[in-house]
């Protein structure tokens, strides 16, 4: 009997040990459970030039630069402004999405003092995702925000209090760089694979303290004085002089290429449903500036560039639009200008523009935040853009033909228009006609690359200014339901998903007609 | 795997004994003396088994071991008559309906019970109902026959998808398809619609978890047990059919006739080529239409309707033959058969076949070891295009003065080629058919087999192994298409000016289940008690995988290669597997005849959970009472035949992971994302799902509790169930708020309940020699189907287009935008433009959950001419048509002239009063501002969910079928036909529909078959058919 029970435990053993081998095949043979901040890193940095390039783009491009085009119908809250809890819920949940890669970069990082610069971009970088959700959404969860399990109800923060601490969070960016710098033999540098946007040929830490600079004079010039940060002075590094431009080697494969390029890999395209708008178009065409040059750059067939005003669909019909649009420099997918807005499928995104850092710079030496010479800067501005539109895919300037001198041309350009004050800033008398020259500028200089900027500083600065409701003195659309003078909506409600998930936290009574981002007028 | 065979064959050599056996003969007659012949004579426990002869004669190999023979002949009360000492049997067999309480019931495990001993509910249909109607679907052959299951055609097309569910829906996001048991094994709910329904024997439907908790960790939504022919012991019979059957679509959306294309607000203009129909009324004047084309040509049409867009949809047809064999002898049998359907579809060009073979087999090879063998091979072929919902759309956006055949010859027809079509915005459906195309291949191999030794007369083992598989390949093609230059400069939309590049999809797919069971099971009575224990174990092992391969861009047009391609092809692969380890034991205890008590346990190991939390347990227990077995008094009031109460108690784990068998459920992701990667490297982002870290099972108990009985000598037969479930832990993806990092959260939360009742009639209120009548009648009243909790703040899931799980509410319901409403619940509309205003949040719309369901059949006979007929009805929820805007957006749509395109007052509607904040006047005045395209294409219309949601109730003529035997006289001539049978039947004949449902069957489901998220009803798939058809069947 003992011999028995002896097999049988013995059984139950071998059987329980087998049986656990038997179920443990858990194992994901499909997706890696695990990774490393370097690998995380590119994907992230790419993503946030997506959503900037895209979802922001687009959805600003809409409310500032484009009209609805012939051929087309059903554009509903695009045209009416009637925006609801279900409109452009994309940039709230794929910026979010973005942060929170930052931030496993950021905890994975935080005790490792070889990753110091890994820590330091992710910083960085929430900072700049963090502006563009406040900026839209006014108060949002930033204390309690992406950590997961440890709070699935986050709160809400005020505004001012986010960007004061984005600014922080830049602080110690920068000075994490430094320490970096200070011990390169101890520290593991960015490379081509983990930093496309500034590490393409060489790392390049001075470019991301730059970048730091600039985001937080974004942050300072924006806050116009309604946020008490707690350091406005900034590095010695200075800011952008270059475009910040991020290529992790677009190619012509599906999903691959350029997200913003119109052509398939196989080079067909659709028409857009989009067209310039009058108002859009009134900054190049003499109607409020002369700016050929650019003009040509920016739009197909231009001057005579078919255009419609937000809003109308039937009277006079809108014309239709090209294919793919009327932005696009060329004929096909193969045959193109390689300038303008979109250079090539293998062409670099944008992140932040050098026109707009130095606009940013022009008017914080106007508003007295920072030291310089605002002429300077302005026109340093203008010829930073044409120096992006003229820019081929390949991020330089050709040697010959249309595209080959942005300089002169942009000193072209004030000559041509040197009585007009949006473009000859000596004749801006006061600060208010410099803001308003600046901003305008920097509303041209955005045209359908970052158009959500030009939206934003609209709202902050009311420029450019609305005359009118023709066709070129608003950009608002003829069938708006705003309530405000300018027809204009004032930003967007917070996502049905905050509703229907977080309810106790998000704000109630939002009026897109109403209710204000804080730094707005 | 590998222990349990070897565990087995020790069992088998050990225990292996002869035991002596004898020959037991007689005969088998009538009460009025004839001899029965083809009398079925079989050793409950054994396959052993035979069959009397033209004189009713029987002799029968019986081992000691056997206790009882039973006797079965169709119109006489079946037998189980004990074995005595002598060798002989004379058996009198009496005419009438057996009771349905001495019916055999073949349950979980592969367990037969008497329908007396069981405690729950369970309902069999028989291979004559189910094949009445000559549905080539199982689903379809069983809907609207059982109490309490509800069978919907979520999907029309050559093959329709079928969703099948038992007491409603209980899981919020996890599987509540009820569990499909072919021949003892599981098999994926799949293989329902490629069986072959002239194989089943019948079909067991096992409504609670009471009934099926042995079968492991997805039964709580009961169980369908098909039981397969096996073949006779009679001699061999041979059974040859022919069916053709004709589809007819048999509902079209409502459509407006009385006005043309145009798109103007305000006033209607004609515009040639507009696909919206907001033009002026229909005059019967000649116009043009679309635009000149590059030879200045432009076609004339007269200005009135055609109603040309439904005679796209053409008449399908399916031919359908059937051979089989069976045939057996005292020691085993043998069934063989073979199918082939060959068919068109209602959607032109569609073209779908099947083929199915089976072998069935049984044989004792001694007195104590028998087999059993089941193998099903099918394969299915689709060559369908894969835009059958694009045309749909498309053809919406016709107007009513266009006869859409007249542009079929796409290829030469200048009007018709995609250059000349004269519709700018929709593309030409005749071309869409041909240009894109999917052939889908489908393999099943289903087999299994019983091993079954008895060593003693009390104990036998049972080893069953099964292996389930599908193979699939899919190829989903587009040809490339270049435009003309005149098309793409002049065209006034946009379509045309983009080529077509062409494309390829090439995926293939398998999936492959393995079962391996082993069950002892002891059989003894003590005195007054009869004991039965059974104890079992098992192991099943799920796999699958798949790959698949795009490339866009063809190199030569029409050539599907992959290597035809001018860029770098896409390719993506998954692979999965789990297993599952499980061990049960199944008591039952009866005690006389009078109160039978039957309890399980099981418990599971499961792969795919965290090993602290992957082993659980539940019990069941369920008791039966035969009153007039302990009370015989009451048996002396004679309309009473019998009277069963019953009462039943579950729980049944169920791990609903999402995914592929649940398999890597648990550990967060890492993809690639934005492209990568890329030349320079990978690049990874996080999974956007949290995932407790304590995932467990979720859990359903359930109640039952019913009473069966009968009346005036069985005629009148009546099953009443009252249930109540209530699943905890629901293993649910909520959504968390992206301000988390993610935007899910998978985790065990969800509560939900429900209850109801379940009631089956049946009356054979005539019963004479030639005339038989039969009236039926099944009723389903759902009482509760409730959500009761999700997860803290988070009340609500989204279970796709509108179809909601909300805390408190039905589940699940309708849950989206609507009209802002006064106290009065009068609409406001805007005092300006007389337009109503919409609120800017959801509310919930309707349940989507029927109430009632109520099934009536009846089936009448005179001598061999038989006619049967069934109809159903659904009621009590809301049908969500979500993407009927195109209706209205295109004015094609009936509501869309309902005030005749002119200014109307919004009904009932008022505007807030200006003088007192709150307050609200009756709008008797303020027309909106347009009537036509300015209302019925914007938001204010299409843009409020509520407008499209209607009463889903439905009546439908399910089955009508007329059958004769050709008389003794006609077969004569022909020796070896033993009977020919003829029949004609119709499936589906007629829908009735509420006047507010404009579009479609609310059966349809826009989520598809296996989604919770019902009520979502959509235009997406070939409009609903009726079918009608013609069988011949010989038997030699």
């Amino acid at each position: 009997m003992k011999k028995h029970i002896y097999i049988l435990a013995g059984a139950a053993v071998v059987f329980s040990a087998s049986c656990k081998k038997f179920l443990n095949i858990n194992t994901n043979p499909n997706d890696p459970t695990t990774n490393t901040p370097e690998l995380v890193m590119p994907q992230a940095l790419t993503g946030t030039a997506n959503i900037v390039n895209v979802d922001y783009n687009s959805f600003g491009a809409d409310l500032m630069y484009r009209a609805n085009a012939g051929g087309f119908s059903g554009f509903g809250t695009v045209i009416s402004y009637d925006y609801t809890t279900g409109t452009a819920n994309n940039l709230w949940a794929n910026t979010l999405n973005n942060l929170e890669d930052y931030k496993y970069i950021k905890d994975k990082t935080s005790s490792n003092p070889k990753l110091v610069y890994y820590n330091a971009v992710a910083r960085i970088m929430m900072a700049h995702d963090f502006q563009l959700l406040v900026d839209q959404y006014n108060d949002m969860p930033y204390t309690d925000a992406l950590l997961g399990l440890e709070n699935i109800n986050p709160k809400y923060d005020k505004a001012q209090d986010i960007y004061k601490d984005l600014a922080a969070q830049i602080d110690t960016a920068v000075s994490l760089i430094n320490t970096g710098l200070a011990n390169p033999l101890s520290v593991q540098p960015l490379t081509t694979a983990s930093d496309p946007l500034f590490s393409q040929t060489t790392p390049n830490m001075t470019l991301w303290k730059q970048l730091a600079n600039t985001i937080k004079l974004r942050l300072i010039v924006r806050a116009g004085g309604k946020v008490q940060f707690k350091n406005t002075t900034f590095s010695s590094d200075g800011f952008l002089t270059q475009d910040a431009i991020l290529n992790p080697v677009f190619v012509k494969v599906s999903g691959k290429q350029n997200p913003i390029w119109p052509y398939s890999v196989t080079n067909t395209a659709s028409a857009s449903s989009r067209l310039p708008s009058y108002f859009s178009l009134s900054f190049y065409d003499s109607t409020k500036i002369k700016d050929t040059k650019r003009g040509v750059a920016m739009f197909k067939v231009f001057p005579g560039t078919p255009a419609n005003q937000l809003g109308n669909e039937t009277n006079p019909t809108p014309p239709n639009s090209a294919v793919p649009n009327y932005w696009f420099k060329g004929t096909s997918g193969t045959a193109y200008d390689k300038a303008g807005i979109y250079k090539g499928f293998d062409a670099g995104l944008p992140l932040i523009l050098a026109a707009e850092s130095y606009f940013l710079q022009a008017e914080a030496v106007v508003r007295g935040y920072i030291t310089g010479d605002a002429a300077t800067l302005f026109n340093k501005g203008i010829e930073a853009s044409f120096t992006y539109l003229y820019k081929d895919n390949t991020n330089t300037i050709p040697g010959t033909g249309t595209y080959s001198a942005p300089v002169a041309d942009a000193t072209a350009y004030r000559t041509t228009n040197a009585t007009n004050k949006l473009v000859n800033f000596a004749l801006a008398a006061s600060d208010e006609e410099k803001i308003e020259a600046i901003i305008t500028q920097k509303y041209i200089a955005l045209t359908m690359i970052h158009s959500h900027e030009a939206w934003n500083e609209y709202r902050r600065t009311g420029y450019p200014k609305v005359t009118g409701t023709g066709p070129t003195q608003t950009m608002a659309s003829t069938v708006s339901m705003a309530t405000r003078p300018d027809r204009m909506p004032t930003r967007i409600p917070y996502p049905i998903s905050e509703y229907n998930t977080n309810a106790s936290n998000v704000p109630t009574g939002i009026d897109k007609f109403t209710t204000l981002i804080f730094w707005a007028k | 795997m590998r222990k349990l065979v070897l565990l087995l064959v020790l069992g088998v050599t050990i225990s292996y004994a002869y035991s002596q056996n004898r020959t037991i003969a007689g005969v088998v007659t009538s009460q009025n003396k004839e001899p029965l012949p083809g009398v079925s004579i079989t050793i409950p426990g054994t396959n052993l088994g035979t069959v009397t002869n033209s004189n009713g004669i029987f002799s029968l190999n019986v081992p000691s071991s056997a206790r009882s023979l039973e006797f079965s002949y169709i119109g006489f009360k079946g037998r189980t008559v004990a074995i005595g000492s002598g060798n002989s049997m004379n058996i009198i067999l009496e005419s009438g309906v057996a009771s349905q309480m001495d019916e055999i019931v073949v349950g979980a495990g592969g367990i037969s019970s008497k329908r007396k001993d069981l405690g729950y509910v369970t309902t069999r249909v028989d291979a004559e109902k189910l094949t009445a109607g000559k549905a080539t679907n199982i689903a379809g052959a069983l809907t609207g026959k059982v109490a309490g299951l509800k069978i919907s055609a979520t999907s029309g097309g050559v093959n329709p998808s079928y969703r099948v569910v038992l007491r409603g829906q209980r899981s919020i996001t996890g599987n509540n398809q009820a569990l499909i048991i072919l021949d003892n094994v599981i098999v994926p709910n799949e293989l329902l619609g490629n069986l072959n329904p002239e194989d089943v024997q019948d079909i067991t439907v096992l409504n609670g978890a009471s009934a099926t908790a042995l079968y492991g960790s997805e039964a709580s939504n009961g169980a369908l047990l098909i039981t397969t022919k096996k073949g006779s012991r009679s001699k061999p019979e041979v059974r040859v059919s022919n069916t053709y059957t004709i589809e007819e679509p048999s509902f079209f959306p409502k459509l407006q006739q009385r006005f043309g294309a145009g798109s103007t607000a305000n006033f209607p203009v004609y515009t040639p080529d507009e696909n919206q129909q907001y033009g002026p009324a229909f005059d019967g004047t000649l116009r043009p239409l679309g635009q000149p084309l590059a030879d200045g040509s432009i076609q004339m049409l007269p200005y009135s309707p055609v109603n040309g867009k439904n005679s796209f949809w053409q008449q399908g047809r399916t031919n359908q033959t059937d051979i089989s064999l069976s045939g057996g002898d005292d020691r085993g049998s043998m069934f063989v058969s073979a199918q082939y359907i060959d068919g068109l579809g209602t959607t032109p060009k569609d073209k779908y076949n099947k083929s199915t073979v089976r072998f069935n087999g049984t044989r004792q090879f001694a007195r104590t070891l028998g087999i059993t063998i089941n193998t099903s091979y099918t394969q299915n072929r689709y060559d369908i295009t894969s835009q059958t919902g694009t045309i749909y759309g498309e053809l919406m956006q016709t107007p009513a003065s266009i006869q859409i055949t007249r542009y079929k010859d796409w290829k030469t027809d200048k009007f018709s080629t995609p250059d000349g079509y004269y519709n700018p915005f929709y593309r030409n459906p005749y071309f869409l058919l041909d240009n894109y195309r999917q052939y889908t291949r489908n393999d099943y191999l289903t087999a299994s087999l019983d091993l079954k030794f008895a060593p003693l007369s009390w104990l036998d083992f049972t080893y069953r192994l099964a292996i389930t598989t599908r193979n699939n390949d899919v190829s989903t093609t587009a040809d490339k298409y270049t435009y003309s230059d005149f098309a793409k400069l002049t065209t006034h939309g946009s379509y045309k000016k983009t080529d077509i590049s062409g494309s390829l999809t090439e995926s293939a797919f398998y999936s492959t289940r393995l079962n391996s069971e082993l069950q002892a099971a002891i059989r003894k009575k003590f005195n007054d008690f009869s004991i039965r224990f059974i104890a079992a174990g098992g192991v099943r092992q799920d796999q699958s995988k798949n790959v698949s391969t795009s490339i866009s861009g063809l190199v030569v047009p029409g050539l599907f290669n992959l290597a035809n391609t001018l860029t770098t092809p896409t390719a993506s692969g998954d692979k999965f597997k789990a297993r599952q380890l499980g061990a049960y034991g199944d008591l039952n205890i009866g005690f006389r005849k009078w109160v039978n008590l039957h309890a399980s346990g099981r418990n599971d190991w499961l792969s795919t959970l965290n090993p602290e939390f992957r082993s659980f347990f539940y019990p069941a227990a369920d008791l039966s009472i035969s009153p007039l077995e302990i009370f015989p008094v009451l048996g002396k009031w004679k309309p009473l035949s019998s009277l069963k109460l019953r009462g039943g108690w579950s729980k049944v784990g169920q791990v609903n992971l999402p995914g592929s068998f649940g398999a890597y459920q648990l550990d967060p992701t890492f993809s690639q994302a934005y492209g990568y990667p890329y030349a320079n490297g990978g690049g990874y982002t996080l999974d956007n799902r949290l995932v407790s870290k304590n995932l467990k099972p979720e859990f359903t108990k359930g109640w039952e509790a019913g009473i069966d009985a009968s009346f005036i000598d069985n005629r009148y037969v009546m099953n009443l169930t009252w249930y109540s479930t209530h699943t905890v832990d629901q293993t649910v993806t909520a959504s968390v708020s992206n301000a988390t990092g993610f935007s899910s959260y998978l985790l065990n939360a969800a509560k939900t309940s429900s209850s109801g009742i379940e009631l089956t009639a049946n009356a054979n209120v005539i019963r004479k020699k030639n005339w038989n009548l039969n009236l039926g009648g099944n009723y389903t009243y759902v009482i509760e189907n409730k959500v009761l909790a999700i997860y803290g703040d988070i009340s609500s899931i989204s279970l796709g287009n509108g179809s909601y799980a909300i805390t408190g509410q039905p589940f699940p319901v309708i849950f989206s935008t609507y009209y802002k409403r006064d106290p009065q619940g009068r609409v406001v509309v805007d005092p300006i433009t007389g337009y109503p205003v919409r609120e800017t949040t959801n509310k919930v719309l309707g349940s989507a959950v029927p109430v009632h369901i109520l099934g009536l059949n009846f089936d009448v006979s005179y001598k061999t001419l038989r006619l049967s007929a069934l109809g159903e009805y659904r009621g009590g929820y809301v049908t969500y048509m979500n993407n009927t805007t195109a209706f209205d957006f295109s004015g094609g749509g009936l509501a869309t002239v309902a005030f005749n395109r002119e200014r109307f007052v919004f009904p009932n509607s008022s505007y807030p009063d200006p003088s007192k904040p709150g307050e609200y006047i009756a709008n008797t005045n303020i027309e909106v501002r347009d009537g036509g395209y300015g209302f019925w294409t914007q938001s204010v219309r299409t843009g409020v969910a509520e407008n499209y949601v209607a009463s889903g109730a439905f009546w439908k003529l399910r089955e009508v079928a007329l059958s004769y035997d050709l008389p003794g006289k006609v077969l004569s001539k022909v020796k070896y036909i033993k009977r020919t049978t003829i029949s004609v039947q119709g499936r589906n004949l007629l829908m009735l529909l509420p006047k507010t449902n404009l579009y479609t069957d609310p059966e349809y489901s826009d989520n598809g078959a296996t989604s919770n998220g019902i009520g979502v009803a959509a235009i997406v798939s070939s409009p609903p058919s009726r079918y009608y058809g013609a069988t011949i069947s010989l038997i030699f």
